[in-house]
């Protein structure tokens, strides 16, 4: 393999890491920080893309479509996410996993009705080459980086010094002692779920051009982000995003030289060690 | 804590059973093949059960063992070895080996991230077949070879005698968690499951109990694994998948976790109502997804706890509530 192959590559893994890096913060925040594990989050971003598709179709404006979809995506399934996990919040976390797969099937079958098992694309909002060397590559790739990037930093910043991310925090930590001490909890969990989703919706609506949308396109986009963060560690984004980039990284430099399937398996192995030792060390005081 | 059997249980088993093995056979016909894989998709969810109810470990990642299982009777036939016995064997021993596995994750982890180590395991196994084609059939699956001698001489497509093996393993891995689940270590098990850090106060090894535990339900899901592939006569990567494990925790859900017929009954009205559903429309994960929720919000407890609750309820009207509450009814 060349040189030109491996910076190919290498800049192959770095938009698909930060692809992964967008889908992965809005799980992140809810599982990371409220130990919410939502299922339907594939769905949201699957949503979101069918939401960019449809508004693009009508006004040509790219720009326009993400920004209106991403909004209308956001509330729309935030607000759905609430009425679903309010009412189990003070149950099992098993029976909101549980909700949130039916929520799944439910929206995979009504897309699939309304608009059709087929796939969608959209085509690249921009046309534009970026030359490094002997190499060519897209900026609307490079854009997605940024973005996602950017995303990342900045949850980041709002988890630690923004009003509703030191809220959010408090809640997670302890719920009936943030309320006491004048957090408003119901509006701290549906910004949560609405920010959440939004960001789902927005990851469907930037990779739309570059990955096409089908209605089943959820489950494959929410078994890495879940990896991510976990691996990542819990409510850290800035593991998060380190991973993310090794991810896409590994997948894209390991399938050079070894088959895409194993690289895939060497990476689940690799994660649950990595888990398995950290819940390890987590527990070892308290070990029986 | 509540007794794992009752005398009510009991006659009502013994009474199930007795219906189920004279019954289907006098009525014939498509019957008896649905109620074959009830019974097959039942130990699935009686695995998950025994886990999820009594250890109070939530295990997303059942299918690995009941696939791995399967998988193992289907690639030994392909090099033709097809003496039943060793097919059985060989069955059980890689699918509790996985179950090793999660034997493992429950001694280092538990909860949340429990749940993620055993949703972890399903995937990286679902992805085992496509990274060795050669022996696994990748996409495509494997199909089982051989005669009927694999499945000791009973056609599972034709006569009664395949539906009564199955219902016999089925029925004695029932009674077998029965008379695990009330012996000593049994309720031992179901202390730790409540709260393992009284349990191990008291000298209890929650460490080995646990293992104990998992092994005991890989052993039941590898059973299910190699009866699915006598049945089908074909194992595909979808049987290790989130997919199939998912189902066996949602069966036992909906069943209720806490007991043994529970699951049992879960897996047989579940794959009843979707197999009913996908026959007279294209709609059916929509109507599954439907009744999730409404198990959700309106019986967490599944349906066997509902029925329990209901009964006590009309025996001691002013009764005090439940002492032994569900899993999935707990907070975390």
């Amino acid at each position: 393999m060349s040189l030109n192959q491996v910076v190919l590559q290498l800049l192959n893994g770095l938009v698909v890491g930060s692809s992964l890096a967008l889908v992965a913060a809005g799980i992140a925040l809810l599982f990371g920080v409220l130990h919410i594990i939502n299922f339907a989050q594939g769905d949201f971003f699957m949503l979101g893309a069918y939401a960019v598709w449809s508004i693009f179709g009508a006004t040509h404006n790219y720009l326009l479509s993400v920004i209106l979809g991403t909004i209308v995506v956001a509330i729309v399934a935030g607000l759905l996410l609430t009425a679903l996990a309010w009412p189990l919040l003070s149950k099992s976390p098993v029976l909101i996993l549980l909700a949130t797969l039916g929520l799944s099937l439910i929206l995979e079958q009504l897309v699939t009705n309304f608009v059709g098992g087929d796939t969608k694309i959209v085509p690249p909002p921009m046309n534009v080459p970026v030359n490094f060397g002997a190499i060519t590559y897209p900026l609307y790739d490079l854009l997605i980086v940024v973005v996602g990037v950017a995303v990342l930093i900045g949850g980041f910043f709002a988890l630690k010094y923004a009003k509703y991310g030191i809220w959010l925090r408090a809640v997670a930590q302890n719920r009936p002692m943030a309320a006491v001490l004048g957090v408003p909890v119901p509006r701290v969990y549906i910004t949560a779920f609405i920010v959440s989703s939004g960001l789902a919706a927005l990851a469907g609506g930037l990779l739309l051009p570059v990955t096409s949308v089908s209605p089943t396109i959820g489950a494959d986009v929410i078994l890495y982000s879940f990896i991510i963060v976990v691996a990542g560690g819990l409510g850290n984004f800035r593991g998060a995003a380190i991973l993310s980039l090794a991810v896409g990284e590994a997948q894209a430099l390991g399938s050079l030289a070894i088959p895409p399937a194993e690289v895939q398996l060497i990476l689940f192995a690799l994660v649950i060690l990595l888990l398995m030792s950290r819940s390890w060390r987590q527990t070892a005081l308290v070990r029986l | 804590m509540r007794p794992v059997l009752s005398v009510r249980g009991a006659a009502a088993f013994v009474l199930l059973l007795a219906i189920m093995t004279v019954v289907p056979p006098v009525l014939g016909g498509y019957l008896i093949q649905a109620l074959t894989t009830y019974l097959i998709f039942g130990l699935l969810a009686l695995s998950v059960g025994l886990i999820t109810g009594y250890g109070r470990l939530f295990n997303v990642g059942v299918g690995a063992v009941f696939g791995v299982s399967g998988y193992t009777v289907a690639m030994l036939t392909q090099q033709g070895i097809g003496n039943p016995w060793l097919l059985l064997l060989s069955a059980c021993v890689t699918g509790v080996l996985v179950s090793v596995l999660f034997g493992l994750y429950a001694l280092v982890a538990s909860g949340t991230e429990y749940l993620m180590l055993t949703f972890l395991t399903t995937l990286a196994f679902s992805s085992i077949p496509k990274a060795a084609k050669i022996i696994t059939g990748g996409d495509n699956g494997l199909s089982v070879k051989g005669t009927l001698e694999v499945s000791f001489g009973l056609n599972p497509l034709r006569g009664n005698g395949f539906y009564w093996l199955v219902l016999g393993v089925t029925a004695g891995c029932a009674l077998l968690s029965w008379f695990v689940l009330s012996s000593q270590a049994g309720k031992a098990v179901r202390a730790i499951g409540r709260n393992p850090v009284r349990a191990a106060a008291m000298g209890y090894n929650v460490a080995a109990y646990r293992m104990a535990l998992t092994l005991f339900s890989g052993l039941v899901a590898a059973l299910g694994g190699w009866l699915y592939a006598l049945q089908n006569s074909f194992v595909f990567e979808g049987l290790l998948g989130l997919g199939n494990s998912l189902n066996g925790l949602v069966y036992a859900l909906i069943g209720g976790v806490d007991t043994i017929l529970g699951p049992l009954i879960g897996a047989a009205g579940l794959t009843y109502i979707t197999n009913l559903l996908s026959q007279h429309s294209t709609q059916s994960s929509l109507y599954v997804g439907i009744v999730l929720l409404l198990v959700v919000f309106l019986i967490p407890d599944g349906i066997l706890g509902l029925a329990n609750r209901l009964l006590r309820q009309w025996k001691a009207p002013h009764a005090a509530p439940d002492p032994d509450p569900s899993p999935a009814s707990m907070p975390a």
